[in-house]
């Protein structure tokens, strides 16, 4: 993964070259480095424009009252007071942090274990791989489509085959309160394949020899995932631990067209509520307030995760 | 020595057969859960709508109706819309591609003052949420008057994104420093090293970029939503899930035969661009 190693590796490949030039040496470092920034211009201009000037904005805006007509008002800190007493602002926190806790660690665990077995040399594994990838790259919304109606009580699938294979008439699974979470995890490990895709790679990447030597060693199959496997690829697990995270919070498309947040509020994830309140409600300055709540907290998950990894996380490179 | 290294070999291989035995039962369960959705949306696209609401539900259709994709398509607009999402997904590919690689290739080769503290910038705004930009990005357009048009979902991505060119600068910090001493020595300047060396050598890269920037603005939903108002600019999914919402029982087979073409682009982009995204993603992970 990232190693932020730019400058240690080649201190004298043209920097001789430039010293041998002599006194034209400073117009071509200055060249270099005029290029670099017109290169990187477009991301310059739109960082500056469609991110970094928003990000201001929206910071003072969470200060503010805002309705996109009238004038902007200076209002402190309400819109945080406001949310902290808002009990819906308080639910929809808990659906996303727990849907977060709960989904996370399932898709990681499910995706490197299928990567494991999709990386296995047989016959018919790149069809297998395929179609294990396909639910990823349908839109969200049509993977919640799907879902609705799979999850329909009376004419859905699901229902149907847990009636045939156990007998168990199911339950309503979208519409209630008790059973929608569910729903809204199974729907979203279909579409898991993306991380499969970055295991798959990282794996082709270990070294045959490390499984070799394990296995003089003695070591059986499940002490060699755990003492080769995992270490070598746990910089791609913090990796896709991160995106995970950072994904589940935001959770939106997929709810939005399966449930929309109910049934009353059971589903409402956190940007769902945000959603209503800007583009609903026109509260634009309480929405830049639950904005700037959730990037601190993606913020904070951020930096715990990074922070615990140098725990578990195996560099190979011997940084 | 040589009975105990061939005992090894023996206990090697059928361990080896075992772990393939196993892992292959192991999938097969898997693979019928990933492609029951998809038979099942397969199945309804081709029933009436009076079949798919039938208890218990069949397998397969009966009688085949094939009218569902035609009728999807043109009487209701998602023929339009399927060119909409067309249009911008292949102009965000293309924006987003060069500026992408144009900065990873600074990034990657350049130096510069300040190159490593932006380059953190770079990597530290894949963490920031949409929504912390997406109100005053709202505000901005709307002063621009960029509101029901696709400017707010193109040019956005102009800038190149995050990932991208950290891929690609990954990329090109893999091909030797002395071409680029050889090519600067001719002459060559630095854009032409870009566009007459680097480029011809990225092929892979430039592929999953453009496979995944394209997966992404075809999914995109939340954009369109906030941005575009009138109907006859809507992309699939947006369509896709107005639709729904305006119809009291859902039209599901129809739906369904929407949701399959919508899924066609990307899924042919997959298929043929499979051998560089696995490749592409190593490289990513240097």
């Amino acid at each position: 993964m990232a190693t932020l190693d730019t400058q240690t590796s080649r201190p004298n490949s043209s920097g001789e070259r430039v010293r041998g030039r002599g006194r034209f040496a400073p117009s071509l470092r200055t060249e270099e480095a005029i290029w670099f920034y017109i290169f990187l211009g477009p991301w310059l201009v739109a960082f500056l424009i469609f991110t970094l000037i928003p990000m201001g904005a929206s910071l003072v805006l969470s200060f503010a009252r805002y309705n996109a007509i009238q004038p902007v008002k200076w209002i402190g800190f309400q819109n945080f007071v406001l949310l902290y007493h808002d009990p819906v602002f308080w639910k929809s926190m808990r659906v996303t942090l727990l849907y977060t806790v709960i989904f996370v660690p399932l898709q990681l665990g499910i995706s490197m274990m299928l990567s494991l077995l999709l990386n296995l040399r047989v016959p018919g594994m790149r069809a297998m791989r395929t179609i294990y990838y396909l639910p990823s790259i349908l839109p969200a919304v049509v993977t919640g489509l799907v879902w609705v109606w799979l999850f329909n009580p009376d004419f859905g699938l699901f229902n149907f085959l847990l009636y045939k294979i156990a007998g168990i008439h199911g339950p309503n699974w979208l519409g209630s309160e008790s059973w929608v979470m569910s729903a809204v995890i199974i729907s979203g490990l279909w579409g898991m394949g993306a991380g499969v895709i970055i295991f798959l790679a990282a794996m082709q990447g270990i070294s045959p020899e490390l499984y070799e030597a394990s296995e003089l060693d003695g070591a059986g199959l499940w002490s060699q995932f755990l003492n080769v496997t995992v270490p070598m690829l746990s910089p791609v697990i913090l990796y896709n631990l991160l995106i995970g995270m950072i994904g589940a919070l935001q959770t939106f498309e997929r709810i939005y067209v399966m449930t929309r947040g109910g049934p009353n509020y059971a589903s409402y994830f956190y940007n769902l509520y945000l959603y209503d309140n800007a583009f609903g409600y026109f509260k634009l300055g309480l929405a830049s307030a639950q904005a700037w709540i959730l990037f601190v907290v993606i913020m904070l998950m951020t930096f715990i995760a990074l922070r615990t990894s140098g725990r578990w996380v195996f560099y190979s490179g011997g940084r | 020595m040589a009975t105990s290294t061939m005992r090894f070999r023996v206990g090697r291989r059928r361990s080896e057969q075992l772990r393939k035995i196993f892992g292959f039962l192991f999938l097969i369960p898997g693979l019928l859960w990933v492609l029951m959705p998809t038979a099942w949306m397969f199945s309804a696209a081709f029933s009436s709508l009076a079949q798919v609401l039938r208890f218990p539900p069949d397998l397969l259709p009966n009688p085949w109706v094939w009218t569902n994709f035609y009728e999807g398509f043109t009487f209701l607009p998602f023929g339009r819309y399927f060119m909409n999402s067309l249009q911008i997904s292949i102009i965000r590919v293309i924006g987003q591609v060069f500026s992408a690689s144009l900065a990873g290739y600074a990034f990657a080769r350049l130096r510069a003052p300040g190159r490593n503290f932006l380059f953190v910038i770079v990597l530290s705004t894949m963490m920031l949420p949409y929504t912390v930009i997406m109100i005053p990005q709202f505000v901005i357009f709307k002063e621009l008057g960029w509101i029901n048009t696709y400017k707010p979902l193109t040019i956005p991505f102009f800038g190149g994104g995050a990932f991208f060119i950290f891929l690609f600068r990954q990329f090109f910090r893999t091909i030797p420093e002395d071409i680029f001493e050889a090519a600067r020595l001719d002459g060559c300047t630095y854009f032409g090293i870009y566009w007459r060396i680097l480029m011809p050598l990225s092929v892979p890269i430039v592929a999953t970029s453009a496979i995944l920037i394209f997966q992404n603005s075809w999914q995109d939903m939340l954009g369109p939503l906030i941005y575009l108002n009138s109907n006859k600019l809507y992309t699939i999914p947006l369509g896709l899930a107005t639709f729904r919402s305006s119809f009291g029982s859902s039209p599901w087979n129809l739906i369904m035969a929407v949701s399959i073409g919508a899924a066609i682009p990307p899924v042919l982009l997959f298929f043929f661009g499979q051998r560089y995204l696995l490749s592409g993603i190593i490289v990513g992970e240097k």
